[in-house]
């Protein structure tokens, strides 16, 4: 059922993805514990379903709550509903055509984007549109800007940039040289990483803001308008850049590139999981002083967010040490690292994000279904989780240090291969028990008040809107004031 | 921090980014090497490579799945080219289906895993570790 609202739209585009993408994740695990399956259907389609797919649910949870919360939340109508509305259906039409052509086996891109590199040309034209359609509207707002809306705008022009950059390879100065191909391939594969990461983080913080908006607490609300002004969050949208643009280099220790890319970036990376574990951590603190809990779902899942960032920091760091990289690089604790961060971080705050639109329309009870799929879905993430480290660690030294053969590796591995796909479909049902009563709620509920209809020949008339101004949020963010701006 | 010392910060950053780009893009550590080695086959069985989507199995210096070993070194390992043809002619199922390649298409392929070879080495067979935590790797035989 469609919506009025684009932004909701696209997250229930987003739900879908993720619930089909988990269960080609959960089948391809499998498909390592039982490889008789690949007959079936082969591993060779399984992973770029679940890849892709996965991706596009953090694109378009993140994108999906940018079109609600600007009309909705802002205050700030979309410049061109219309836009929008194209960008959604191109984008849906799309990804159709690239699950078509995995399910058929047709090829012919590179990893993440594996589909045949023509069907880029749509994915860039429909970012161009949102894009366009975002910069017109902020825009119209009154600076100073909150961070949100410089890590969201940043986010968008630099998928644009890196998006463009994957497909250098095209080129012969870059394909004909496997080292350069390689270099560039990962850097901007680094970088894309890192966008998701600005319209995520940038997501984070606007839902702190929001939520402590409504929280019922004196001192929270009153502060809640300036924490997206606040100089801690500067601090980490500019770190969060600075990981984006050039925190990638840790993926190619093993590759023989030029040594200085090689030892470039893992620092700037483990310094933005600091701050924003502390931005959470901090407003965390200030919630829990308080007795009324609104909107408890997305506090839940932004606190899922924050402990799994210390988990996640931790493997990060250990494996950004080239001497430690050596052992865990294509092991399966790369693979703990990268489910540590699009699961616990990203899909945990992108719940959250979810569970704030759905609370406009539908009180979430704490102690219901969706609250019992909050907890079987964290639990068993946690056994996946440690399962991987295990197999990683276990390759890694059959590999380096007792030069095991592929078949040793896997047979050492097994154990802990049969309890992560096990895990995995524990995990899926857990995240199908949040998600699908969230979908329903979006579908069947009619969209009330500011919806963000905007024509194109009325955004002529789209006049600055002026938003709070910054001020003193020491006690939330941890941070000084910014209000020099 | 005022709004235009932001954008100023913003806007050394983007320039950096695109210094360090370009100098990603014109480093020729090793890059030659790819270069010389490249043919008409290797280009050919890279593109096969893709279409194939054998990264959904395979790794190239570690990067990819791990349903099937990494490649990197498959040409110069113990079993050789030999074994590598037979795989892409037969597969090995069920983990690896059969393609039904022709005979060209399994000699572009095997070009391509050659030139790959050539490339470098994974995982590490020769390497230092360094005390500050970094590592030297031994790609080539060929190395100083």
């Amino acid at each position: 059922m469609m919506n009025k609202d684009t932004g909701i739209n696209f997250l229930i585009v987003g739900i879908g993805a993720l619930i089909v993408g988990m269960f080609y994740g959960c089948f391809g695990a499998l498909q390592h514990v039982y490889p008789e399956l690949n007959e079936y259907f082969s591993f060779q389609k399984t992973r770029p379903l679940h890849v892709s797919l996965v991706i596009a649910w953090l694109y378009l949870g993140a994108i999906g709550g940018i079109y609600y919360y600007l009309p909705n939340k802002c205050g700030v109508p979309l410049y061109s509903q219309l836009l929008a509305k194209l960008h959604l259906w191109i984008f849906t039409i799309t990804g159709f055509v690239i699950i078509a052509l995995y399910s058929m086996g047709i090829f012919g891109g590179r990893e993440y984007w594996a589909f045949p590199p023509i069907l880029a040309i749509p994915i860039v034209v429909s970012w161009g549109m949102f894009g366009y359609n975002y910069i017109k509207t902020i825009f119209a707002v009154k600076t100073p800007w909150p961070v949100y809306f410089w890590m969201w705008g940043t986010g968008i022009l630099f998928f644009l940039f890196t998006f463009l950059e994957s497909y250098l390879w095209m080129i012969p100065y870059f394909g004909d040289s496997i080292v350069r191909d390689m270099t560039v391939q990962w850097k901007s594969y680094g970088a894309i990483v890192g966008t998701w990461n600005m319209l995520i983080y940038g997501t984070a913080i606007f839902l702190m803001e929001k939520v402590s908006e409504d929280s019922g607490m004196p001192d929270l609300e009153e502060a809640a308008p300036k924490m997206g002004h606040s100089k801690i969050a500067f601090l980490l949208f500019f770190l969060g850049f600075l990981n984006l643009l050039f925190g990638w280099a840790h993926h190619l220790y093993l590759l023989p590139s030029a040594g200085w890319i090689r030892h470039m970036g893992y620092l700037i990376s483990m310094t933005e999981l600091l701050i924003i574990a502390r931005l959470i951590w901090q407003f965390r603190a200030n919630f829990i002083a308080g007795t009324n809990r609104f909107h408890i779902m997305p506090f839940r899942f932004l606190m899922a967010a924050d402990i799994w960032i210390f988990v996640n920091l931790a493997l990060a760091l250990l494996i950004s040490v080239p001497a430690i990289q050596l052992y865990t690089h294509g092991t399966h604790v790369t693979v703990a690292h990268a489910m540590g961060s699009t699961i616990g971080i990203n899909t945990m705050i992108l719940l959250a994000s979810l569970f704030f639109v759905v609370g406009d329309r539908k009180k979430v009870p704490n102690n219901g279904i969706v609250a019992k799929g909050f907890w079987i879905a964290n639990i068993s993430f946690f056994v996946f989780f440690v399962c991987l480290v295990a197999a990683g660690i276990v390759k890694g030294f059959g590999v380096i240090e007792e030069e095991q053969t592929y078949h040793e590796v896997q047979a050492s591995i097994s154990p802990f291969i049969l309890v992560f796909a096990y895990s995995g479909l524990v995990m899926f049902v857990g995240f199908c028990l949040v998600l699908i009563p969230a979908a329903k709620t979006l579908m069947s509920a009619s969209v009330t008040g500011v919806t963000g209809e905007l024509s194109s020949s009325a955004a002529v008339e789209h006049e600055a809107i002026e938003i709070p101004p910054s001020g003193s949020a020491d006690h939330l963010s941890g941070g000084k004031p910014d209000s020099a701006q | 921090m005022t709004l235009q010392a932001k954008q100023w910060l913003y806007a050394v950053l983007c320039i950096g980014f695109l210094a360090m780009s370009l100098s990603v893009y014109m480093s020729t550590e090793n890059v030659d090497r790819g270069f010389s080695l490249m043919s008409e086959d290797v280009r050919a069985g890279k593109q096969l490579f893709q279409d194939y989507n054998c990264t959904s199995c395979h790794q190239i210096f570690g990067l990819g799945g791990y349903m099937g070993p990494d490649l990197t070194n498959c040409m110069s390992s113990e079993r050789g080219p030999k074994y590598a043809e037979v795989m892409l002619r037969y597969g090995a199922i069920p983990r690896m289906p059969n393609l039904g390649l022709t005979d060209q298409e399994i000699k572009e392929l095997l070009a391509f895993l050659m030139y790959i070879d050539k490339s470098g080495t994974s995982p590490p067979v020769d390497f230092e570790i360094n005390s500050i935590g970094t590592i030297d790797i031994k790609h080539y035989q060929d190395d100083e």
